[in-house]
């Protein structure tokens, strides 16, 4: 079958809904699919999302893409794009379509017109933007299934547009990571037969560090003789709450204190949280790290946090596990469903409970040391790629003698 | 009267600023369907080229680090290609290091390197990578590298990176 997956980004740029869309790209590939990327040509957040209108210069980070790629038996095409322009983003403001704001690329919404008509199905990946709106108007007009994988985060305001509503709405079928996001969709009017649960995965063979790495980077890392080392992986923007877990840092009462390590792509929103921060003498800022430096940190850690109020799922819960490393997450529905009973849950945007929360793991390291075992089970049990590919392949129509099989996909445009 | 008239002035000045962009979002409205018509009918021929330039942020002076290169061609027929990687330390018009890579390419096929450098001078093109090293992470910061990968000259499709030299 050809597949086209139609997504912002694609690793080696960093986040949830790109590794997503790699891994199931991935797995796709290598059961026999032809699968095409078609992506826009940035890497950090700054460049899609960053302030285009104050004129500051922009240094290149440590990775930059090109046009064409094959990663993985995967064909990746990485368009141009170019900022928004401030009037038709004030524009787009005024119209509540925000969410069509930014990563504006001539050259995804033409590619995505002309490559539909080849594709079997279209599969967009993160709902706000104007790729999603691209790639379904491009598969309604050549007449192809349109499947969306929105990665909801409820209550952000990206996502809770109206334009974001609308394509929810008229997707043929919709992806949902977790349980939790199945009733969210639902709520915002997607119909429950148009749902598919596929939930997230990880290589955990991919992450196994040396067990050298742990005193290397504690060394690395001047982390104190008995001192934990507590951290966080993913992008320092500001929809992760990071500056709440700086201010929840200096009232952590463990003895000695910990020192947190923050490791991802930064940002300049983070630049300005990280100059204001108290304690700085116990946190040590990381960039984006390579795939086994990250296994590396987090086998040397103690604890990961992850305070962000707007998660679909959080694949970070998953690398930590598949090292064995304790995991505390904001209590918010996602997070819990992901977490259940294999780690620790504090009171989102409570900086005080996240303080108690983060004491009470490091008290009593063998029971937490527990619970990640039980998030290792977990792994095996439920999210690897071969448990999530079939049940993202379901999301899709079937064929039979290389056409479209007259499915319910059929059944459900007619009804509708 | 007199009040009437700057209220007048404000409220054409008002009017022809809103014209203005207006006349603005027109544009590129109509520049942006024009333009991605022409993108979908006529995408142009795909040409092999760089597809990666990546490196770890921290580069230690005096130990060697690792610049990772990727080229790929799309293309239905096998191509030869020379890649030139140079590298700089902070400001410096005169680059660190320079090295050209010369590779052939079957159909649809990429192909990987490594520069590995010390940023003493010195630079190699190997085919390995080199393990991570924790040690740069805590380390003291001495300055920032830069590095660009262009294919047989080309300006425009040129990668460019950039990050921290530590002590």
């Amino acid at each position: 079958m050809n597949i086209l997956h139609v997504v912002p980004r694609y690793p080696p740029a960093i986040g949830g809904a790109e590794t997503w869309c790699a891994g199931v790209a991935r797995w796709q590939a290598s059961h026999g699919h032809a699968v095409r990327v078609l992506a826009l040509r940035a890497v950090t957040d700054d460049e899609l999302w960053g302030d285009h209108w104050s004129g500051t210069p922009r240094l290149p980070g440590p990775v930059a893409v090109g046009p064409e790629d094959v990663q993985d038996g995967v064909s990746v095409r990485r368009c141009a794009f170019s900022p928004t322009s401030f009037a038709v983003a004030r524009l787009l403001s005024r119209l509540g379509l925000e969410t069509l704001a930014w990563g504006q690329s001539a050259e995804l919404c033409g590619r995505v017109l002309r490559e539909a008509r080849r594709a079997a199905a279209v599969h967009a990946h993160w709902a706000p933007g104007l790729h999603a709106l691209a790639a379904w108007i491009a598969a309604r007009a050549a007449r192809r299934p349109f499947v969306l994988t929105p990665h909801f985060h409820a209550g952000d305001r990206r996502h809770e547009q109206r334009a974001v509503r609308w394509l929810l709405r008229h997707s043929d079928r919709v992806i949902a990571v977790t349980g939790t996001e199945t009733e969210i969709l639902q709520a915002r009017g997607v119909r429950g037969d148009r749902i598919v649960r596929a939930s997230n995965a990880i290589d955990p063979a991919a992450l196994a560090p040396s067990s050298a790495a742990r005193d290397a980077v504690r060394t690395a890392l001047a982390v104190p003789r008995g001192a934990p080392l507590v951290c966080y992986l993913g992008r320092k923007s500001s929809a992760k709450s990071l500056d709440l877990l700086l201010r929840a840092l200096p009232v952590v009462k463990h003895q000695p204190p910990p020192i947190l390590a923050l490791a991802g792509p930064s940002t300049e929103w983070f630049r300005r949280v990280l100059r204001e921060a108290p304690c700085p003498e116990r946190i040590r800022d990381l960039p984006a790290l390579s795939e086994s430096a990250k296994s590396a940190l987090l086998a040397a850690s103690d604890l990961l946090v992850q305070p962000s109020r707007h998660e679909a799922f959080g694949i970070v819960f998953l690398e930590a596990w598949a090292v064995g490393t304790p995991v505390l997450g904001a209590d918010i529905p996602a997070v819990r469903e992901v977490i259940g009973d294999a780690g620790t849950l504090f009171r989102a945007e409570d900086a005080g409970h996240l303080a108690s929360a983060i004491d009470e793991v490091l008290a009593d390291p063998v029971h937490a040391r527990r619970l990640a075992e039980r998030g290792g089970q977990r792994i095996r049990a439920l999210h690897t790629w071969d448990h999530v590919g079939p049940a993202v392949m379901a999301a899709y129509p079937r064929m039979q003698a290389g056409v479209l099989a007259p499915d319910d996909f059929t059944a459900a445009k007619q009804a509708s | 009267m007199t009040r009437s008239v700057p209220r007048a002035s404000y409220w054409l000045a008002a009017l022809w600023w809103r014209v203005r962009m207006l006349g603005r979002v027109a544009w590129r409205l109509l520049a942006g369907v024009a333009s991605t018509l022409v993108w979908a009918l006529a995408p142009g021929r795909p040409e092999p080229g760089l597809a990666l330039l990546e490196a770890e942020t921290f580069a230690p002076v005096g130990v060697p680090s690792g610049y990772r290169i990727r080229v790929h061609n799309p293309t239905a027929a096998s191509r030869r290609l020379t890649v030139h990687i140079r590298g700089w330390r902070d400001e410096e018009a005169e680059p660190a290091f320079e090295v050209a890579w010369d590779v052939a390419l079957g159909p649809r096929a990429s192909a990987e390197r490594w520069v590995r450098s010390s940023w003493d001078g010195d630079a190699s093109l190997v085919t390995d990578p080199l393990r991570d090293r924790a040690a740069a992470w805590g380390a003291r910061p001495a300055g920032r590298w830069r590095v660009e990968a262009r294919v047989d000259g080309s300006e425009r499709d040129a990668l460019r990176i950039a990050g921290m030299l530590v002590a």
